[in-house]
């Protein structure tokens, strides 16, 4: 099977996926790291899938201990397919898009400590697309500040972020997110959806804003929801015997399930272990 | 479209000189004859609008030069209950702007305020004898000393921001109405505002004061000629509803593109009483002005229905704020903007839970049309939510105009430039609809002249 290409220069941890390379099974990030490890000292990561290749991440990096970086920075080349599956450790991420590049981006939050990420979508070549969605869990005192940046530099670009979160105890989710579309990106198309359950005293401040500079053909749209789980659909499974913490559980499910059900099974099961650990502690 | 003016040659009673010192505050205050608290008062603002820095968001405001305005200036010597007593000059503006008709036709009383000063005021002998009071802001002080205390600035501090400090220092005209318990006024009271020199300030203070079940519709406009020189205007409106009380607040501003309007309007509304802003911004260099709405009541309601036309030259700063802090309150904000010609539209909008407010019901929506491709349009919603038994929510929608409905209306037989304004008026129809009879036609007509060839 094709392995990318992992190498340091100037103090990046370089990952390449070659022109027209495809591979098919997720790479786990963290085992491609694993020889350099402890030998070098970088910061940052790069992963550049060159030309119309196509590869899948599942990224452990700063959530497995031993190896923190403040940044990691995907080139996807013209025509390259990346999917980038995340737990988000504690670094930022950029994704630079090429001309027809497609990105799908999979994050999820369920660690215990604050979380404070910046995730930004530089679209910069045409018909780039960029799809995002995510998943959290955040209880006790928790706080969660998340900011994304969809950039769209080209024109007939399209990027989609979508997130659903539960929120428990005394914990706050901070959402700041913008959709910006340069003058000469006509026909773009930008969406941001944030949703929130609420659970006691959880706090939710949410800022999905929108710029956009001179120009018509453009298409951008922004929601954000927060309130409690649906009383009609508790109160319906409820009467049908089910303890409150159980419905409960249950909604919070097919809540998530729009997004984690197109994941690999593997990174799925894996997720899953980790939501219901959450879950415990949650409700 | 409004014609340049060289200058006016009206003969004012009193005229300020320029700029702005402890000297004019004193003088306003001096010619109002006012009691020393609100000498005191102004001066205290005054500093402060010293000390707090100019907002460097928003719009640009650096060619805005307070030595360069004047900051009062007195038309007449006393107030009109008539308009056979009103100069032939303020009159003939007045009747062009349509007023005198409109208040025969289907207004409970009208206020026209020309420049610094209300020149004309009357309620209709109905609602006078009911108890209702419809004052200039200065008379309310003389004439209401006790509830004038009570209430002023009790919504809007002057520490609140630059413009509210500015207003606070040096305001002049505006309303003080107060409706009785259980008064229903079932027309509305409105309020025109002209400034019609060049580098004026117009600073109204408006109090509103509707008692437990009572209701009241209050339209206000504002309009200016076309100068070279900068002009503002920055009013403060103070709106309380008490338990049951119903206010609809409507603003429909159509200022020229030399007025800078930075204006701070606050509600408070108490235990099942329903506040409404419906605001239109159609003139203007830049406007700075967001209505907002404090729910402070069990189950008060509150909505914002917002619309912004920015054309060349203009950057509408606009949104709202709604602020629930008390249990099933509710809220609804939409707001529409056009961009169009190079102009910038700006929306930002804040829904605030309050902890211990269960059971708030909110929504926001923010949509915009972008009709060219030099012009922007920003969208800054907030919504900060600090209690978990809530559904708040928030929707918001930039595009251009809908190639499909334009199709389905021109392929019932009308032109393009028609099927345009249609769809435009179709956009901003949550507004119009919310706008008595008379002014919704007007509106409608508006956008229609407005929007004639200017859409590619």
């Amino acid at each position: 099977m094709y392995k990318p290409k992992v190498y340091c220069s100037n103090g990046v941890i370089v990952v390449l996926v070659q022109r027209g390379a495809k591979i098919d099974k997720t790479v786990d990030l963290s085992d491609l790291l694993g020889n350099l490890k402890n030998k070098v000292d970088c910061e940052n990561i790069l992963v550049i899938a060159q030309e119309y290749s196509s590869v899948k991440i599942y990224d452990k990096i700063g959530s497995n201990g031993g190896f923190a970086v403040s940044k990691v920075e995907f080139l996807v080349k013209e025509g390259a397919d990346l999917a980038f599956v995340s737990r988000l450790g504690g670094y930022s991420v950029v994704f630079y898009l090429e001309k027809r590049a497609i990105l799908d981006c999979f994050m999820l939050v369920t660690d215990e400590a604050c979380v404070k990420k910046d995730f930004e979508i530089v679209l910069r070549g045409e018909r780039a697309r960029a799809v995002i969605n995510g998943v959290y869990l955040v209880a006790g005192d928790q706080k969660f500040f998340l900011s994304v940046l969809q950039k769209h530099l080209a024109k007939h670009t399209s990027s989609f972020l979508r997130l659903h979160g539960v929120a428990s105890g005394r914990s706050l989710v901070d959402f700041q997110g913008t959709i910006f579309v340069e003058k000469n990106a006509a026909n773009a198309n930008a969406e941001q959806a944030i949703k929130t359950l609420l659970f006691r005293n959880a706090k939710v401040d949410a800022n999905p804003n929108i710029e956009i500079l001179n120009n018509k053909e453009v298409t951008a749209k922004h929601k954000a929801a927060a309130g409690k789980v649906n009383s009609k659909i508790l109160f319906y499974l409820r009467a049908r015997g089910f303890t409150k913490a159980r419905a409960e559980k249950l909604l919070i499910e097919s809540f998530f399930d729009l997004f984690t059900i197109s994941l690999d099974t593997q990174i799925k099961k894996d997720f899953a272990k980790r939501l219901q650990k959450k879950m415990r502690r949650l409700l | 479209m409004q014609a340049k003016k060289k200058s006016n040659d009206f003969k004012y009673f009193f005229t300020a000189s320029k700029g702005l010192n402890k000297k004019i505050v004193c003088e306003i205050s001096e010619k109002k004859n006012e009691p020393g608290w609100m000498t005191d008062f102004r001066l205290q603002a005054l500093q402060l609008f010293e000390t707090i820095p100019t907002p460097d968001w928003g719009c640009d405001l650096s060619e805005l030069d307070p030595n360069d305005i004047r900051f009062y200036l007195k038309p007449i010597k006393n107030q009109q209950t008539s308009w056979d007593g009103v100069p032939e000059k303020i009159k003939q503006t007045f009747r062009v702007l349509g007023i005198p008709q409109a208040e025969q036709k289907f207004l409970a009383g009208v206020g026209a305020q020309y420049e610094s000063e209300m020149v004309y005021k009357k309620l209709r002998e109905k609602w006078a004898n009911k108890g209702v009071v419809f004052l200039d802001t200065t008379q309310g002080l003389e004439q209401y000393p006790d509830i004038f205390k009570k209430y002023f600035s009790s919504v809007v501090l002057p520490s609140d921001n630059k413009f509210a400090a500015l207003n606070s220092a040096v305001w002049s005209g505006g309303s003080f109405i107060l409706v009785p318990k259980g008064v229903h006024i079932d027309m509305p009271l409105q309020a025109y505002f002209r400034i019609d020199s060049s580098a004026v300030g117009q600073f109204e203070r408006t109090l509103i004061i509707a008692e437990p079940g009572s209701f009241l519709e209050y339209v206000e406009g504002c309009s200016a000629p076309v100068y070279k020189q900068n002009s503002l205007h920055s009013a403060v409106v103070e709106i309380i509803a008490q338990d049951n009380a119903k206010i609809r607040y409507t603003t429909i501003q159509n200022w020229s593109e030399n007025i800078y309007n930075l204006v701070t309007k606050r509600a408070v509304a108490h235990k099942n009483s329903v506040v409404e802003w419906i605001d239109g911004n159609f003139g203007s260099k830049c406007t700075m002005k967001y209505p907002s709405i404090i729910l402070k009541g069990e189950g008060a309601k509150g909505q914002i229905i917002s619309i912004s036309v920015a054309k060349k030259g203009q950057h509408q700063d606009s949104g709202g704020k709604i602020i629930h802090l008390a249990s099933n309150s509710s809220s609804h904000f939409i707001s529409r903007s056009i961009s169009k010609e190079g102009g910038r539209s700006r929306f930002r909008g804040l829904i605030k839970v309050k902890e211990g407010a269960h059971g708030v019901r909110s929504s926001m929506r923010c949509d915009a049309l972008l009709l060219d491709d030099s012009s922007r349009s920003d969208s800054y919603p907030n919504l900060q939510i600090n209690e978990a038994d809530v559904d708040v929510g928030h929707e918001a929608f930039v595009s251009k105009i809908n190639e499909e409905q334009l199709f389905y209306i021109r392929s019932r037989g009308l032109s393009s430039s028609k099927a345009r304004a249609m769809v435009i008026n179709g956009f901003i129809d949550a507004f119009v609809q919310k706008l008595p009879m008379e002014y919704a036609i007007e509106i409608n007509r508006l956008i229609e002249v407005d929007m004639e060839g200017s859409i590619v």
